[in-house]
């Protein structure tokens, strides 16, 4: 299991954010998918990013997440996930 | 402020899905067609020694048809992943297409029926279409930054699809301009360029996007991956080299520097896959990893028949066929893997979550192909080596029947995520 995601994600205010920003495909998707699949976030996930990650989509899609854009001026593409279903 | 609507962005960041998937699908109805010409060849291809006819035109309808036309859709698709830079026309991406198709079939039957006129009017469009996808690619890599590996590996193949394509318009239209005085060494020259060289030099940058990103692994360090870009090239020029010069050191030299490069890949790929997140693979990785044993296998197979070991008349036939196998069965094995990913990312529209990648891929039809596509590899070598017609008969309809299997995936997939209602 690749713990790219360590080094790269911390907790805020109860909330995961995770800045891939500078990676190089797919390490931001491995490490967006690692923090998911690892830390097991029980509320949302903030993501920052300076790309759109489309390959990530339906990925996140198949583990029940989905991502809402959001407008942050520090990033390039901000994403805010959030569980379309409960984890198992 | 959050913006709703889920995947705002994603769809002006994409080409439209039918400018890829159209080089796919027509990928697809050429692997039928080149099976179907190697079923109609017979036993010719038990002692092929280059020269029109059904073989000629089933071993371009392949490399043409299916290799070529799977990198360009590949590249159009996946290039701007790595380069950060779109290709920004489109009506050019849709010329390519239709261009490439026409030359293909033009030639094919050109080759088939052994008429020189359509050959060379199939020959000068391949070389028009190979020229547009240089321009393309050049032009998107030259304004592009990023992936250094992958762009290297993208640029070499491209110094390969030069050298490739003035090779073959030269042997093609050679029976009248006489410019190439060893007509044998040359076409050895021309297909080691367009194997190793451009095509699986695009195999092999491209995997390093690919493969990690289908396991969900890291991606692979550049210090090896480039290490391996070298050594694997520098391997390659010595065989073309050695080839050339008629100085079989060279060759060797180029052989064996070849293999380590291939085992350098390799290695980076099987760590990938150690480290990869996603333990479960499905079926077509079972087709990448029989392809990946048939990279190196070729070439000790090439270097034993050049040093006399294997003498039997279809020695350098298995070797050219190992060539086109591995090949065929690594972008068959990516094809499966990213044809309902791709379907999935194109399908999602704003507030809308994705079709499930699960839902898409009709797996029996994936098994079904992964085998019979073995099958059939594995079938010919036999026929091959035991110099009979109909093993090769049974292989070769084997061969058509997973291109139809993998034409009606291709359709399974896009009835699915643009015409089913669920």
């Amino acid at each position: 299991m690749t713990d790219l995601w360590r080094t790269r994600s911390q907790l805020v205010d109860g909330v995961w954010h995770i800045d891939v920003k500078n990676m190089q495909p797919p390490d931001p998707m491995t490490a967006i998918l690692g923090l998911l699949e690892s830390a097991a976030p029980a509320g949302d996930v903030i993501i920052h990013h300076d790309r759109d990650p489309i390959y990530l989509y339906p990925e996140l899609h198949q583990r029940g997440w989905q991502a809402r854009r959001l407008d942050n001026p520090d990033d390039l593409v901000c994403l805010r996930l959030s569980r379309i279903t409960a984890p198992s | 402020m959050s913006v709703p609507g889920g995947l705002m962005g994603v769809q002006d960041r994409l080409l439209p899905p039918a400018i890829p998937f159209r080089f796919f699908g027509t990928a697809s109805l050429f692997l039928t067609f080149a099976w179907g010409l190697l079923f109609l060849s017979g036993g010719e291809l038990i002692d092929y020694a280059g020269g029109p006819g059904f073989v000629l035109a089933a071993i371009h309808s392949l490399t043409l048809g299916v290799l070529t036309m799977t990198a360009m859709g590949a590249s159009l698709q996946l290039l701007p992943v790595a380069t950060r830079q779109a290709f920004g026309n489109l009506y050019l991406c849709r010329m390519l297409w239709a261009l490439h198709s026409v030359a293909t079939v033009f030639l094919g039957i050109g080759m088939a029926i052994a008429d020189v006129n359509l050959m060379a009017l199939g020959g000068g469009l391949a070389f028009l279409s190979l020229c547009l996808f240089g321009w393309l690619l050049s032009g998107n890599l030259r304004q592009g930054s990023g992936m250094t590996v992958v762009i290297l590996h993208c640029w070499s193949a491209f110094a390969g699809l030069i050298i490739l394509t003035i090779l073959g318009i030269a042997l093609a239209s050679n029976p009248t301009t006489g410019w190439i005085e060893d007509v044998a060494t040359a076409a050895a020259i021309h297909f080691l360029i367009a194997s190793f060289g451009f095509m699986g030099l695009f195999a092999a940058g491209f995997s390093y996007i690919l493969i990690p990103m289908f396991v969900l692994s890291s991606a692979p360090k550049n210090k090896p991956a480039l290490a391996s870009l070298t050594t694997y090239g520098l391997g390659l020029g010595g065989a073309i080299g050695g080839l050339h010069f008629e100085m079989p050191v060279l060759l060797w030299f180029g052989g064996v520097t070849g293999l380590f490069g291939i085992a350098a890949h390799l290695r980076l790929m099987l760590l990938a896959l150690k480290s990869g997140m996603r333990k479960k693979l499905d079926p077509p990785f079972i087709l990448i990893r029989f392809a990946w044993l048939l990279w190196p296998i070729g070439i000790i197979w090439g270097l034993f028949t050049y040093a006399g070991g294997f003498g039997g008349e279809s020695a350098w036939v298995i070797f050219g066929f190992l060539v086109l196998a591995w090949l065929l069965s690594f972008l068959l094995g990516i094809l499966l893997r990213i044809l309902p990913f791709l379907a999935s990312m194109h399908a999602s529209r704003p507030g809308q979550p994705p079709p499930l990648l699960s839902a898409l891929a009709p797996k029996n039809i994936q098994t079904t192909i992964v085998y019979s596509q073995i099958g059939a590899v594995l079938l010919i070598l036999v026929g091959l080596g035991v110099a009979s017609e109909p093993v090769l008969r049974i292989a070769t309809a084997l061969g058509v029947f997973s291109g139809l299997a993998m034409v009606s995936y291709f359709i399974t997939v896009v009835y699915r995520v643009w015409f089913e209602k669920s």
